[in-house]
């Protein structure tokens, strides 16, 4: 059985000294083959044009644009991606908004390799992906939408039709109205960063609630009752914070 | 015969009313004017008060009291007017006015001034000046409440009658009588108001103001004396008590005689009783020296009256020839009487004329001035207001300078800041720490050691720059270089640099991170995905006040710049713009930023950069 063909790489990185870092790291990676390394909007666009490469590590801060401007000009995007980027909050959020994997710079050797074997089983991205993330990331504003990527696929729900998440085992489950849920491989703390500043209330370490959801609160039995009537423990340590979200609503 | 009264009240009067308002005033010349001048005044000796007002001038030129001067002026003015030199008493009862008007305060002193300039001015005929200078004294009496206001209500009664104006006549009489408080003045207003009601002919009227008189036994004086009883006989005779009548008559000459003040009147008057009598003898007598005394006078109305007289005189005893004469005489000053009358009536026309265009003149002048005040005071108010105002526009205007001084510096400062931050937190540092990592990872030791020395300089560096708003170039160079360094190993020396510094003094100091974010373009976009080598020409040359900057790089130009993708590109271009004008304005010297792609003008390619850039000496 021969394995598996390697994946064929472009890096997108306009600071040559990185750019040689990225190269190096990758040629130590096995199942990867580096195809083109360019830096700047324009000439990636001409190389994924002509290579159709099977991932890209794409920096966001060009030169001439931004690795969203390439993203959104090669359609239809049949690539796997990893961004790169500098502590740019804002990038970040907006990065996750759409499940996209990322990476920060400077590099972590191991966090390179954990990336690459994680896209190496991923699926090419989806357009409303993109979407999600380069409107994000444009508007500076967070989109109504989110990307929850579980181990088959990636899935766009609205935040409006999240009722809540539930912590499990390391993973994720988003219940969605309607009765529907979706395991995610993220942990919870992961959504309830991504959702801070929304609807949504963390009140129980394995509960993060979409507050409109919230039918009542029986704050001495430490229950919430959601509009479906689901109960949701509220936690001795969290309880102040519901109280506040009430004492707001009030 | 009256009038005497006047001159004397008068000064006696103002002389009390000055003391009034000068209370006491130490050796002052008030009270021995009025003890010792003032009777001789009355009694007419002005040889002797002009001796003794000539003996005080060195004293009072010594005082130089303005009250003192003032009162020896007026003094000095009665003296010649007893004496009859009109112009002389004018010219000191101008001074003494003149000095009053000048330093008195109190209006005592000017209103004395003119009530005598009145008196004078009515003796000369120039009754409408004599009015206007009396009302002005009656008005400031009225205001400042004075016991002279009565001998003033005389003295405007005085000028009435010369003008002939019965209503105004009657009114001064009453309102001085009912303002008298002393019996003196009483007096004389009853004696005045007993003639006015015998010349309109209410004798009844007149009798019991004389009998008035009568009562009042607190004031002696012999001319008084004369009058009253004179005056009192001549009534009582007309209602046809003539003995009764007669006994005051003889009373009041006897006193007249003593004091050498018998007149044609006061003849015609006794004659008029002893007619009455029956004692024709007496009366021819009497009227013949009447008409002795008349004929000096010139009264041709008295003249007439005699001569009538006499017809009736002689008629009674049925002497009709010589009373036909008489009559032919009478009707001869008749006619002379009429004349003069006629004469005397065109006077009053005239002084009433005067007098009314002197009043309208007043009016208009009142009204003028009435009117300039009202102007006066809109301007007034217009020029507050004005001052005001610009005071106001001032204050703002400088509120907004240094508002905007203020802004300005502050804006500059977090321009500054912004300059800053964006080096330190942008990719710069990511970029170049993540730079170094790869090259570590290499094994590119010197490399790294490079990096990481420049990497410390410029912070250092910008650190410190970016903190003054001026720096020395030196040090700005400095950072510039580093930077320039730093990069060239970070982009595996994708480009080359040159500076060029002319020769200039040392100590220029300018605005730091100007120059270094066009060179950070110029490595970022410009060489970004070129093939060719980079190349940055940094030139800069000193012109008066202001330094030259050239940054030329040989990369990709604009193309493509002009879409949103190089947004930090041009921020930096911005703040920089900015950061000039303020400067400019601050220095008050021209800056200016110039960009150009070359492409455009010599046709090679890359980005031409130009600075005019304000620098400051250090210290």
């Amino acid at each position: 059985m021969n394995p598996p063909a390697p994946l064929r790489v472009i890096i997108v990185e306009d600071l040559p000294a990185i750019r040689k870092d990225l190269e190096y790291l990758l040629h130590q990676q096995p199942g990867f083959t580096l195809i083109g390394a360019c830096a700047t909007v324009r000439e990636a666009l001409v190389l994924i044009q002509s290579t159709r490469p099977d991932l890209l590590l794409l920096d966001i801060g060009l030169p001439d644009g931004t690795g969203f401007d390439i993203l959104e000009q090669m359609r239809p995007v049949q690539s796997k991606v990893i961004f790169l980027t500098a502590h740019q909050e804002y990038a970040i959020k907006a990065i996750r908004y759409g499940a996209i994997d990322y990476l920060l710079k400077p590099l972590d050797l191991d966090e390179f390799k954990e990336a690459l074997q994680r896209v190496s089983h991923a699926q090419p991205l989806l357009e409303e992906q993109i979407a999600i993330a380069s409107q994000s990331f444009r508007k500076q504003k967070l989109q109504d939408n989110l990307a929850l990527r579980s181990q088959q696929c990636v899935q766009i729900v609205g935040l409006e039709d999240i009722c809540y998440l539930q912590a499990d085992n390391g993973c994720t489950t988003v219940f969605l109205n309607g009765g529907k849920k979706i395991v995610t491989t993220k942990f919870l703390k992961d959504y309830e960063e991504l959702l801070s500043g929304t609807s949504f209330l963390r009140t129980h370490h394995s509960y993060l609630i979409n507050g409109t959801y919230i039918d009542r609160y029986h704050p001495k039995k430490g229950v919430l009752y959601l509009k479906d009537g689901t109960e949701i423990p509220v936690s001795l340590r969290k309880k102040e914070i519901v109280d506040l979200h009430f004492k707001k609503l009030l | 015969m009256h009038r005497i009264f006047f001159l004397i009240i008068i000064c006696a009067a103002c002389n009390s009313t000055g003391k009034r308002s000068q209370p006491p005033v130490a050796d002052s010349m008030l009270p021995f004017l009025k003890q010792r001048v003032n009777p001789l005044l009355q009694n007419l000796e002005t040889g002797t008060a002009k001796k003794i007002l000539d003996s005080l001038l060195p004293f009072i030129e010594k005082k130089d009291n303005y009250v003192d001067r003032c009162s020896w002026l007026r003094c000095m003015a009665v003296v010649y007017q007893l004496e009859g030199k009109l112009d002389s008493a004018r010219l000191y009862a101008d001074r003494s006015l003149q000095l009053a008007l000048e330093k008195d305060t109190t209006q005592r002193q000017i209103m004395a001034g003119k009530i005598q300039t009145a008196d004078i001015m009515g003796d000369q005929h120039s009754l409408d000046s004599a009015l206007h200078y009396g009302r002005e004294a009656y008005y400031i009496a009225r205001n400042i409440d004075t016991p002279g206001l009565p001998l003033i209500c005389l003295k405007l009664y005085n000028i009435y009658e010369k003008i002939g104006d019965l209503p105004m006549q009657k009114k001064y009489l009453f309102e001085g009588f009912m303002r008298s408080t002393s019996p003196k003045h009483k007096t004389v207003f009853a004696a005045n108001i007993a003639e006015y009601y015998d010349k309109v002919n209410e004798v009844d009227s007149a009798l019991l103001f004389f009998k008035a008189l009568l009562q009042d036994s607190s004031f002696n004086n012999p001319y008084y004396d004369a009058v009253r009883y004179e005056t009192l006989g001549a009534l009582l005779s007309k209602k046809g008590e003539a003995k009764e009548g007669l006994s005051y008559q003889v009373k009041g000459i006897a006193i007249s005689r003593g004091l050498g003040e018998l007149n044609a009147q006061s003849y015609f008057n006794l004659a008029a009783t002893y007619r009455k009598l029956g004692e024709f003898k007496t009366d021819k007598a009497l009227l013949d020296t009447a008409l002795a005394y008349v004929s000096k006078e010139k009264n041709w109305a008295l003249q007439k009256k005699i001569w009538r007289a006499k017809a009736e005189n002689l008629a009674r005893q049925k002497k009709f020839e010589p009373a036909y004469t008489a009559m032919d005489s009478a009707a001869f000053y008749y006619q002379k009487e009429v004349d003069s009358s006629i004469i005397v009536q065109a006077r009053e026309l005239e002084a009433r004329y005067g007098l009314l265009e002197r009043d309208n003149q007043i009016k208009s002048l009142a009204l003028a001035n009435k009117a300039g005040e009202e102007m006066r005071e809109r301007q007034r108010k217009a020029i507050v207001r004005i001052c005001t105002g610009i005071v106001i526009l001032g204050l703002l205007l400088f509120g907004i300078w240094r508002g905007k001084h203020k802004k300005r510096l502050a804006r500059e400062e977090s321009l500054r800041q912004q300059l800053l931050r964006g080096q330190i937190e942008s990719h710069f540092l990511s970029n170049s720490i993540s730079g170094l990592q790869g090259i570590i990872r290499a094994g590119e030791t010197e490399g790294a050691i490079l990096v990481v020395q420049q990497l410390g300089r410029l912070y250092q560096l910008s650190h410190a720059n970016a903190r003054e708003p001026f720096v020395s170039l030196n040090k700005e160079l400095d950072a510039l270089t580093s930077y320039l360094k730093l990069q060239q190993i970070l982009f595996y020396n994708g480009f080359d640099y040159h500076i060029d510094v002319e020769a200039m003094p040392e100590g220029i100091m300018i605005p730091p991170m100007l120059l270094q974010p066009f060179a950070e373009n110029a490595i970022l976009h410009g060489f970004a995905g070129q093939q060719e080598k980079g190349q940055i020409n940094i030139h800069i040359k000193k012109d008066n006040s202001v330094l030259y900057c050239i940054i030329e790089d040989n990369g990709s130009g604009f193309q493509g710049v002009e879409t949103n993708h190089n947004q930090k590109r041009s921020l930096s271009t911005l703040i920089n713009q900015e950061r000039l004008q303020i400067l400019s304005r601050q220095t008050k010297t021209a800056a200016k930023l110039t960009i150009v792609d070359k492409k455009a003008t010599t046709g090679e390619s890359g980005v031409r950069v130009e600075l005019i850039v304000p620098y400051r000496m250090e210290g």
